[in-house]
């Protein structure tokens, strides 16, 4: 770097008028606020994307077109329905996580990042809910054991969906 | 308190209380900077793209770069880049370029190695951005093998240089 012009910038001085600071702050804050809302976007959708096709491979939601092995759940569901719904939960979110491993590029990842567990617990629980909604026909039966699969199922896709993004936090940045 | 680093790292994953923090302390620097580079006119253009090219290169600050230096680099090159533009738009219409521009020009030369301003901006989009020669392409309107052909010709000129 020139030294000479490196010192030159850090003895200059002069302000800027007040009326170009504000639109010089307020274009800051919608050009964050736009990609902020962005990367929300995408993590739904890949969210969405990666759970529906977990979705389309479990033999037990109704949704597979094909003919799911059902050894895998009845082996949870022989621990009882906690170890259902955590699994259901983690392999949801899980498979969605990695996804977005992949997909998006780091500066969105270091966004989403920043407040991780906020984002968790409000995607883990969008998605909780909407399933909920899609299932409430058959799932209705006990109260008992719909609180159970739904608090673990949270549990699970929070533990998943958080933990992940926490190992690769310290990745340098590059895009 | 915290570093400019600290604030950056902050900054680069979205928040904008960093940017506040970034912006209130360095925009004396900058805007004087600029003034005293390009002239009062053109200064409050390029202060506001100064910051546009903050956001947009963001991605590239590292953890262990030094803030300040970064910056400085960054915003020279918008001084440079806003020079380039306004030449290139006075030649459109058949006029003079300013005469701030070919006054300021060689305040820009990459630690005095004699590097004309086209060279300097080849030199840090490849290096220091890390930009690929298919990128640079529309920049510079040459093909990827003709800007080969350029950083490789000004490197060695700078070997040689350095070798004497």
């Amino acid at each position: 770097m020139d030294d000479k012009e490196f010192q030159k910038f850090l003895m200059s001085y002069d302000n800027p008028r007040l009326g170009l600071q504000e639109k010089i702050l307020k274009a800051e804050k919608s050009r964050l606020s736009k990609e902020y809302r962005n990367v929300l976007a995408k993590v739904l959708g890949i969210h969405a994307l990666a759970g529906g096709l977990t979705l389309a491979a479990c033999p037990q939601f109704g949704w597979s077109p094909f003919e799911a092995p059902e050894h895998l759940p009845h082996l949870f569901m022989s621990y009882g329905i906690w170890a259902c719904g955590m699994f259901c939960g983690s392999v949801f979110m899980g498979a969605g996580t990695l996804l977005k491993m992949l997909l998006l590029k780091n500066l969105d990842q270091k966004v989403y990042q920043r407040k991780l567990w906020i984002h968790s617990s409000a995607i883990s629980f969008f998605f909780m809910v909407a399933l909920m909604l899609a299932g409430k026909g058959e799932a209705a039966q006990s109260a008992y054991l719909t609180l159970t699969f739904t608090a673990f199922w949270f549990i699970g896709a929070l533990l998943f969906e958080s933990l992940p993004n926490l190992l690769i936090r310290r990745r340098p940045l590059r895009l | 308190m915290k570093t400019d680093e600290e604030l950056m790292q902050a900054y680069v994953a979205g928040d904008f209380t960093a940017f506040e923090n970034l912006y209130s302390r360095h925009k004396g620097k900058v805007y004087g900077y600029i003034r005293s580079k390009a002239g009062a006119e053109r200064a409050e253009d390029i202060f506001q793209s100064a910051f546009a090219r903050l956001h947009q290169k963001r991605g590239l600050y590292r953890d262990e770069y030094p803030f300040l230096p970064w910056f400085f680099t960054l915003v020279k090159n918008v001084i440079v880049d806003h020079f380039r533009k306004e030449k290139i738009r006075f030649e459109e219409l058949g006029q003079e370029p300013v005469a701030n521009a070919s006054e300021n020009s060689d305040a820009f030369e990459l630690e005095g190695l004699g590097l004309d301003e086209d060279q300097f901006k080849l030199l840090y989009l490849k290096f220091v951005e890390g930009r690929g020669y298919k990128e640079l392409e529309e920049e510079f309107s040459s093909s990827s093998a003709a800007l080969r052909k350029k950083v490789s010709r000004v490197l060695q000129k700078l070997r040689g240089e350095n070798g004497r």
